[in-house]
């Protein structure tokens, strides 16, 4: 096996707690190389999710930033989300109709392979990974 | 003014029924200006019932699930059946992804 087909490609990027955040972040993931398409459109759900619930239940400083990691191996894709807000948990259960909230964890939860959430200074850090399914 | 993201509402009346196209990504961005668009043109119509077409939606999370949902009720409230045209595509993977696909009804 090649260099190239062993190495992992890490990408970083900050982003103001601001509604517009959710599509820059969504760029990133489609900057993954050697992924295969299904999966970025999952992981962009994902990390769509991730942030949009660091914007709405995070800090109201606009320095206080949301950083996003993404880290591709040639069989897993990793990524965390961190924040600067108060504690949160991922619902258990599926969303009920006119209920509001709990949609975006739950939908994360089921497209990726594995989440987890945790407490990291004066934030969340909420990790995830994901693979190919198999066909 | 920062941008708030790309969609497109698109309102088309034929006899009965008004067909509401949205194009875009539909996710936080955009969440609150696409419902009051939807709910104005639903305010404004004597038609008897709506298409919510999404067809051509090229990006959709919760925030714009909820939107969805949020048309629905506001066409409920007046009295107005709301039905979606969703081929094979991001909105259809998340519905089922939701598990929230009988919520709606459908073209």
């Amino acid at each position: 096996m090649s260099e190239s087909e062993t190495e992992s490609f890490r990408l970083r990027l900050s982003l103001p707690s601001h509604p517009v955040s959710v599509a820059a972040a969504r760029s990133l993931v489609r900057a993954l190389p050697r992924t295969p398409d299904e999966l970025l459109g999952e992981i962009e759900i994902i990390v769509s999710e991730l942030v949009t619930n660091a914007i709405r239940h995070g800090s109201l400083n606009v320095e206080d930033l949301i950083e996003l990691e993404l880290e591709a191996t040639p069989t897993v894709v990793r990524g965390c989300v961190r924040d600067h807000g108060a504690p949160f948990s991922i619902p258990d259960a599926p969303p009920i109709d006119g209920e509001d909230g709990g949609f975006g964890l739950f939908i994360s939860r089921k497209l990726a392979d594995s989440l987890t959430i945790g407490r990291s200074g004066t934030g969340n850090e909420v990790w995830f990974t994901a693979t190919p399914r198999a066909s | 003014m920062i941008h708030e993201g790309t969609f497109t509402v698109e309102v088309e009346r034929t006899g009965e029924i008004l067909r509401v196209s949205l194009a875009g990504e539909l996710d936080i961005a955009v969440e609150q200006e696409l419902v009051a668009r939807v709910r104005e043109a639903i305010a404004e119509t004597d038609a008897r019932s709506v298409v919510l077409d999404v067809a051509t939606v090229s990006f959709i999370d919760s925030s714009g699930l909820r939107a969805l949902l949020m048309c629905r009720d506001a066409a409920q409230a007046r009295g107005l059946a709301l039905v979606l045209a969703v081929p094979d595509g991001p909105v259809r993977r998340l519905l089922d992804v939701a598990g929230v696909a009988a919520w709606f009804d459908y073209e």
